[in-house]
């Protein structure tokens, strides 16, 4: 055993310059950095370039006006609110599709894949017609005093819809590789259901549930094409970010546009990196370089 | 707290792994249970954890019929061959979960958990998490995670399997040197007759669904049940030969037995290696003229290939090297080999 030991002090010859095991970093990350500037990077910062072309007190005239604000406060609080809901919900859907044998498990397995596969629009207009006035459940809502459709509910249910997906298919594989055992252990120490849920299986998907939160939570934000269809786009109230853009760009507003769309650029940018943050602390934890002072140790 | 089975059977599917079977675990023993892959030793202990429900039959704990009650209130401490360790949970809330899920104090659970760490030898480790363990420091975390709760029983199945040798060596002394300590019932599952023979008080030996055999380690090895746990155990010749008013026979070589066999037929003799023993003349036990055709040292024994005459498989003995070096045998010698012990099952 001592013989392991000395070989793994062997193979790191100096603190300062550690040899990687894998070749090629400097090609890859090259690819990398080029990859996602030209991809992401140079075409966002355009936007922000497009914002300088305006006067200081223009741009806050834009960005802090009534009818913005309540579409940001419509915008980022219904994301994080459908993002919410899909963790909960979507945990669910993939428990049920890790842990039971049923008939049509497939089936159901190919549906969660939907709301990625079908063009916006069709879904903005399947959900009008299921949830407006005279669909098959907006109508009996209607009657009890709720109004879905061309209104706020229905900008919530399709960002529902279209963040589902991403919740599922990153808490799935976690599910399925997680110890049966685990969960048994938990029960033989004397855990009900309810408490190993919440304090064994819960804390093993946090990692997961964040990233499912952070997916969710962006795609519905930069939700349009279902949620013009169901919302009603009235100003101050069922009006969101993406669509007031648009109604920006269609006055040939280019720079009104662009001032908009830099304020939900770094909203969401420090929304996601508030998410990231704390799941990368959360993956941390298991490969800290105190874990490989221990594995050394321990060989 | 006594374990008493009676009569469980369990399937998976048409599979049967458990078939019919009565055991008995006395309150404060440490009990082996001992069989081949396959042969339902992991699912009894699963029946006795409440991990597995049996189709018929009825455990019960002391006087108490559990066979339907649900894992949790069983009072068990169960140690997982993989360990299954919460991966999120540091050493000291591993083994404080048990005591927390039963809302103790936090004062409490902290002293209890002090003294296991203790017990353990895991000084200086509480904080660590699973992945920063080594195999055997988990296996011991495992060990008292289960303990905490001060459960009526333990259940182990194949603690040591996925440990290196060494560690296994000293955690087996360990596990017994600890029951002698705390005396809480123990069951545990390998499929190691070493570390069965090492380290339990009683051993069962399962096959296909069924108990062979139970019984301390000595009873075992001097008088086994039958030709399973024979073989099981391992290091015997065997042959076969036929019965004969009242005796067994091989040639020259005739064995009387006690059994209630039948008159006629054939039978088979286990006769263990190290209860050959090779001579110049007879010597008052049963015996067989052979012809030595290989022998070599292996630490104070000799293992000597010997041919009895008249039939062409080769058996083995085994001799203390001192008795072997002064009776001057060589290969190719022409001895006497007595039996001093067999096993005759029909």
């Amino acid at each position: 055993m001592d013989s392991v030991a000395h070989v793994a002090q062997m193979s790191r010859p100096g603190k300062r310059r550690r040899q990687n095991p894998l070749p090629g970093f400097g090609l890859s990350m090259g690819y990398t950095l080029t990859y996602l500037g030209l991809l992401v990077l140079v075409p966002l910062s355009t936007i922000v370039f497009k914002t300088f072309s305006m006067e200081w007190s223009a741009f806050w005239a834009t960005i802090s006006a009534p009818r913005a604000l309540a579409a940001y406060g419509l915008s980022f609080f219904g994301a994080l609110a459908a993002a919410a809901i899909n963790c909960v919900f979507g945990t669910v859907v993939a428990w049920v599709l890790v842990r039971y044998r049923f008939f049509g498990k497939r089936l159901v397995d190919a549906l969660v894949d939907l709301p990625f596969a079908v063009p916006t629009a069709v879904a903005g207009i399947a959900l009008t017609a299921v949830w407006g006035p005279q669909g098959p459940l907006g109508e009996p809502l209607a009657r009890v005093g709720i109004q879905v459709a061309y209104a706020r509910w229905g900008i919530l249910i399709a960002m529902v819809f279209v963040g589902l997906p991403f919740v599922v298919r990153t808490v799935q594989p976690v599910l399925e590789t997680m110890e049966a055992e685990v969960e048994e252990a938990a029960a033989t120490l004397g855990a009900s259901r309810a408490t190993t849920f919440c304090f064994v299986i819960v804390p093993h998907l946090a990692p997961a549930l964040f990233t499912g939160f952070a997916l969710s939570f962006a795609r519905a934000l930069g939700e349009y094409g279902s949620i013009v269809f169901i919302s009603g786009n009235m100003p101050l109230r069922t009006e969101i970010t993406p669509l007031l853009i648009m109604t920006k760009l269609e006055q040939f507003d280019y720079a009104g546009a662009t001032a908009l769309a830099a304020v939900m650029l770094v909203a969401s940018f420090s929304v996601l990196f508030v998410v990231n943050s704390l799941q990368w602390r959360k993956g941390r934890a298991a490969k800290s370089p105190r874990t490989q002072r221990a594995n050394r140790r321990a060989s | 707290m006594k374990i008493d089975i009676q009569k469980v059977s369990k399937s998976f599917g048409l599979f049967p792994a458990l078939d019919d079977v009565d055991v008995t675990i006395p309150s404060g023993e440490l009990v082996a249970l001992l069989g081949p892959s396959g042969s339902g030793k992991t699912t009894l202990l699963r029946v006795i954890a409440g991990l597995e429900v049996p189709e018929r039959g009825r455990v019960f704990f002391g006087d108490l019929d559990v066979t339907q009650s649900a894992v949790r209130g069983r009072n068990i401490g169960f140690v997982f061959q993989h360990y299954a360790l919460f991966p999120h949970m540091t050493v000291a809330q591993n083994i404080g979960f048990g005591l927390r899920v039963r809302k103790y104090k936090k004062k409490d659970i902290a002293k209890r958990t002090d003294e296991l760490i203790e017990l353990m030898q895991l000084h200086g480790l509480g904080n660590r998490l699973p992945a920063e363990l080594s195999g055997g420091q988990r296996q011991r975390v495992a060990l008292a995670r289960a303990l905490a709760p001060n459960p009526a029983v333990l259940l182990l199945d194949e603690p040591f399997g996925a440990l290196d040798a060494r560690v296994r060596q000293d955690l087996r002394r360990w596990l017994r040197r600890l029951h002698d300590q705390i005396h809480v019932t123990t069951v545990f599952v390998t499929h190691d007759q070493e570390e069965a023979f090492e380290v339990a008080d009683r051993v069962a030996i399962l096959n296909d669904g069924r108990i062979e055999q139970v019984g301390s380690p000595d009873e075992i090895f001097d008088d086994p049940a039958n030709a399973f746990v024979m073989d099981f155990i391992g290091g015997a010749n065997v042959l076969q030969g036929h019965l004969e008013s009242g005796a067994w026979r091989f040639n020259d070589l005739v064995l009387p037995h006690h059994k209630d066999f039948g008159a006629t037929g054939s039978a088979t003799a286990y006769i263990r290696n190290k209860d050959i023993r090779l001579s110049c003349a007879p010597n008052g036990s049963p015996f067989f003229h052979a012809t030595v055709t290989d022998a070599r040292r292996v630490g104070l024994v000799v293992h000597a290939t010997i041919h009895p005459q008249g039939s062409a498989e080769p058996l083995f003995a085994e001799i203390p090297h001192d008795d072997w070096s002064s009776s001057g045998f060589k290969v190719g010698s022409p001895v006497v080999a007595s039996v001093k012990r067999a096993q005759i099952f029909q």
